[in-house]
């Protein structure tokens, strides 16, 4: 409640945005979510935590746009809160995990990051057990909210940039977490007289650092459309896409070699299609991205 | 105002998204530092050795966890040094017999799991003490006897005991 009350008084995008990431994404999970990480070789962790790579990564590279109208000159300032929303299907929920050497069975099926209880392998010969961890996040949607700014035009092009960086506190126990994305998108639509839609491509370039261990980066590069109707602006765009999470990290099992290690997000290709509500220099958007990770973004913004 | 109270409406429906992401009281299964015993064969006429490791438990895993419980997932025995034909002992845990042992030096040369190797004979008592033990937080003694069939001994002989323990907690 104190929080909340934090949040009124201040009020602004760029903290409303801060406390949002802390709230849901580092202040807890994420302390636990690196010491869980440390029991884990570089061959074991991977189907543990490879959902998160694929639906981080998929949201870090939405939300970027929701116009493609960029005129050749003038002056264009546009601040968003952008949110991003990318679907846990069911089959992120549990992954095949490696029994010890000499278990029978070799592999068990048990709880991914998202997942529910740790099941337990049991060997057939000894009776022996061997369990996995239990998954830390129950959610169907892995959100995100990140303040974004846009400064144009040059040329026709657009420069839009995201940051948040929250600091390391309780004695460490959250750690700092900064996520910064760069971009720009150049209006097409210059150059095609008389073409009945906007058109504009574009490139970002993101990353996302969350304490010690985890970073991820991400590159977006893709080409959007969109056409007013009063205040009614419907968009839309395909995108090729590469998202990394690295890992680095040593185990805490001292015989454990140290684990430095790159999971690529399973999204490499996008179609975006979406619509927003231009009221004055108020604005509000929401579109869905479908690709191997469906996920959604939207927000609210101000521009002129 | 209006501004602000939109603002505000997004967050609360987004932090509403988040608020029931964390599934409480989740468990992590921790894989402890094995533990191990290694025991000298002394150089010379005698075939017999003996020996005891004692071990915290509480020193193998990251103390920020609140163990919920513990299993034992496999145990190896290995032999280094020259072929001191056939060897054969036992191992206890806390006094109470964990294994036993028996077969040719070299088959040990590579080490011999509990889980797939004839050669070891599992004790039940001996499995649980050990479980409880790391639960408990009680110290751990690992105490090896056996014999072996060629003498004289040379020096770089051992026999060593390794023991596989993963335990679950909550952070």
């Amino acid at each position: 409640m104190k929080r909340l009350q934090q949040i009124i008084r201040f009020g602004s995008p760029m903290y409303l945005a801060a406390t949002f990431l802390l709230a849901i994404g580092s202040a807890r999970s994420q302390s636990d979510l690196e010491r869980t990480l440390m029991q884990y070789s570089a061959n074991d962790v991977k189907g543990y935590i490879q959902p998160i790579a694929d639906l981080f990564g998929a949201n870090m590279n939405a939300g970027y746009y929701h116009s493609a109208a960029i005129p050749v000159a003038g002056f264009h300032l546009g601040i968003d809160i952008v949110g991003m929303g990318a679907l846990v299907s069911d089959d992120q929920k549990t992954y095949a995990a490696n029994a010890p050497v000499g278990f029978n069975p070799a592999t068990f099926q048990t709880a991914t990051v998202f997942g529910g209880k740790g099941t337990v392998a049991t060997d057939a010969s000894t009776g022996f057990t061997y369990r996995g961890s239990d998954g830390i996040i129950n959610a169907s949607i892995f959100p995100l909210a990140v303040p974004q700014v846009s400064i144009g035009y040059f040329y026709g092009t657009v420069v839009t940039a995201r940051f948040i960086t929250t600091p390391s506190f309780s004695n460490d126990k959250f750690p700092k977490t900064t996520l910064w994305a760069l971009g720009a998108r150049h209006g097409i639509s210059q150059y095609l007289p008389g073409a009945p839609l906007d058109i504009a491509a574009g490139v970002f370039y993101s990353s996302f650092t969350v304490g010690d261990i985890i970073d991820f980066t991400g590159l977006s590069i893709g080409a959007q459309a969109s056409k007013s109707f009063a205040v009614l602006n419907l968009y839309g765009g395909v995108a090729w896409e590469k998202s990394t999470m690295n890992l680095k990290y040593t185990p805490s099992n001292s015989a454990t070699p140290a684990v430095n290690i790159d999971l690529d997000g399973d999204n490499a290709f996008r179609i975006t299609v979406g619509a927003g509500l231009a009221l004055g220099f108020f604005n509000i958007f929401a579109d869905a991205n479908i690709g191997s990770i469906t996920n959604f973004s939207g927000g609210i913004g101000l521009g002129f | 105002m209006k501004t602000k109270i939109v603002l505000l409406s997004v967050l609360i429906g987004l932090t509403t998204v988040g608020s029931d992401c964390i599934n409480q009281g989740f468990e992590v299964a921790i894989n402890l530092d094995q533990i191990n015993g290694t025991y000298v064969i002394n150089p010379g006429p005698n075939p017999s050795y003996s020996g005891s490791v004692t071990v915290d438990p509480t020193t193998l895993y990251d103390q920020n966890y609140n163990l919920t419980g513990a299993s034992i997932y496999g145990i190896d025995v290995s032999t280094a040094g020259a072929n001191l034909g056939n060897c054969s002992g036992t191992v206890r845990v806390n006094g109470i017999l964990l294994l036993t042992y028996n077969g040719a030096w070299t088959a040990f040369n590579t080490p011999q799991s509990i889980l797939t190797s004839p050669l070891i004979t599992r004790n039940q008592a001996g499995i649980t003490e050990l479980i409880n033990a790391v639960l408990q937080g009680r110290m751990i003694t690992l105490s090896s006897s056996g014999t072996v069939t060629t003498t004289p001994v040379p020096s770089g002989c051992s026999v060593t005991v390794s023991a596989y323990v993963q335990a679950y907690g909550t952070p």
